[in-house]
């Protein structure tokens, strides 16, 4: 037993949990020890007097201020809240997908009586234009996690393409695009810029 | 005040949105909870908005309580994470001095002194008594968040280590180390501010 032991079981000392060996031990280290003796009578005495605070008299305001937050209605962290208006525009973008959809087939239609001429099946044609679909989809993914910037330039970059595309299958016979590839392309084009400026608005409020 | 019901009819009435319920909940706990936030921040103005904070986490927190341990310990947990949390978070705004008003302040802010029956029955101990109260708040607002917190729930409010255990989510070895440290920080504190004062003074006064 030593000043550095009782130091350490203080808790443990004042607390009344020590072993009977221990106690034993402790007074008589304290019979010798003035140091001890008297840091320990002080520790006691702080103990005393933190137990003598007692309790602290609650405000009357604390019950009426806790029934009156709990009567206000919470604050809605509703995200639909902020994104519901701006789905307008969105809603527009799948239109006009479904819109072009529905319009090429006419155009489609027309072309091919003009290519029927020279082929006897439309079958080709369209596994001709699959690759091009495998090629333009990875594009519209790979934009999600993007910045403003890089939206709008894949946007643009696939509104080119869509463009290009659209020459192509005007151009030559042989490269005419899919229904799917054009009308999904347009759609996917208009939603990323919408995508792109919702973001920003996002951003600035 | 005391409420007809146990904490469990209470809480689940408090579930199925009964307001009243959750009020007497608050009439029966709200003294330890105050306790709890006034010695952790030594004035009313925090202690309050704390002890507000507090009751409103735990009615959004009903849900979510299955009854693992006591709904006290429950209640004094979250007052606990409360008061660190928002001491915490003063911390890093060093602008805002935290109880500054009540040490300027006298005892227990604006509220009378209460004396524990014998221990001061003249007018001399009360001072006495009183200016040692202010010490010893004082000080234990000189140690440590984590050495206040055990040593008020601990010393002041006189809960087992157990609860403490249960209360700051640490195993009891390391509540009792820390309720060890806590003592022996807060006995510094003393002994630099005021050498002469607390114990010397309240040994001459049990003697005379
Ligand atoms: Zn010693």
């Amino acid at each position: 037993m030593n000043c550095e032991w009782i130091t350490e079981h203080i808790c443990d000392m004042l607390g009344g949990l020590l072993t009977p060996e221990e106690h034993d031990a402790v007074q008589a280290h304290l019979n010798v020890c003035p140091e001890c003796s008297f840091f320990v009578s002080e520790l006691r005495q702080d103990m005393l007097l933190l137990q003598g605070l007692g309790d602290v008299p609650v405000p009357v305001d604390l019950k009426l201020r806790i029934a009156e937050a709990l009567a206000k209605p919470k604050p809605q962290k509703n995200p639909w809240r902020f994104f519901l208006p701006r789905f307008a525009p969105v809603a527009a973008a799948v239109l006009i997908s479904i819109l072009s959809i529905n319009t090429i087939p006419g155009y489609m239609a027309s072309r091919e009586q003009l290519t029927k001429e020279t082929q006897i099946d439309g079958a080709p044609r369209l596994q001709m234009a699959a690759p091009d679909q495998r090629g333009a989809d990875p594009e519209v993914e790979g934009t999600g996690n993007c910045t403003v910037t890089d939206t709008i330039n894949a946007g643009a970059k696939l509104g080119a393409a869509t463009e290009e595309l659209m020459t192509m299958s005007l151009a030559a016979d042989k490269t005419e695009p899919s229904l799917w590839v054009v009308s999904s392309a347009a759609g996917s084009t208009v939603l990323l810029l919408w995508g792109a400026v919702v973001y920003r608005w996002y951003k600035k409020v | 005040m005391l409420s007809a019901y146990d904490d469990g009819e209470l809480i689940s009435k408090c579930k199925q949105g009964d307001t009243d319920a959750f009020g007497q909940l608050v009439d029966k706990y709200q003294q330890r909870v105050y306790n709890i936030t006034f010695r952790m921040t030594n004035n009313h103005e925090d202690a309050l908005d704390l002890a507000q904070e507090s009751f409103l986490r735990v009615y959004r927190a009903l849900a979510s309580f299955k009854g693992e341990s006591a709904f006290s310990t429950w209640i004094f947990r979250i007052a606990s994470n409360v008061c660190l949390d928002k001491l915490r978070q003063k911390k890093r705004q060093p602008h805002i001095v935290l109880s500054m008003d009540s040490l300027m302040a006298g005892e227990e802010g604006d509220y009378p002194i209460e004396i524990s029956a014998g221990e001061a029955s003249n007018p001399e101990q009360h001072l006495l008594q009183g200016e040692m109260r202010r010490e010893i708040r004082q000080a234990l607002n000189a140690v440590s968040d984590e050495h206040r917190l055990v040593l008020v729930l601990r010393d002041i409010e006189g809960y087992s280590y157990e609860e403490i255990a249960d209360m700051v989510g640490a195993n009891i070895g390391t509540i009792k180390s820390r309720l060890n440290r806590a003592r022996l920080a807060l006995r510094e504190v003393l002994t630099v501010r005021e050498p002469l004062t607390s114990s010397a003074r309240l040994r001459e006064q049990k003697g005379g």
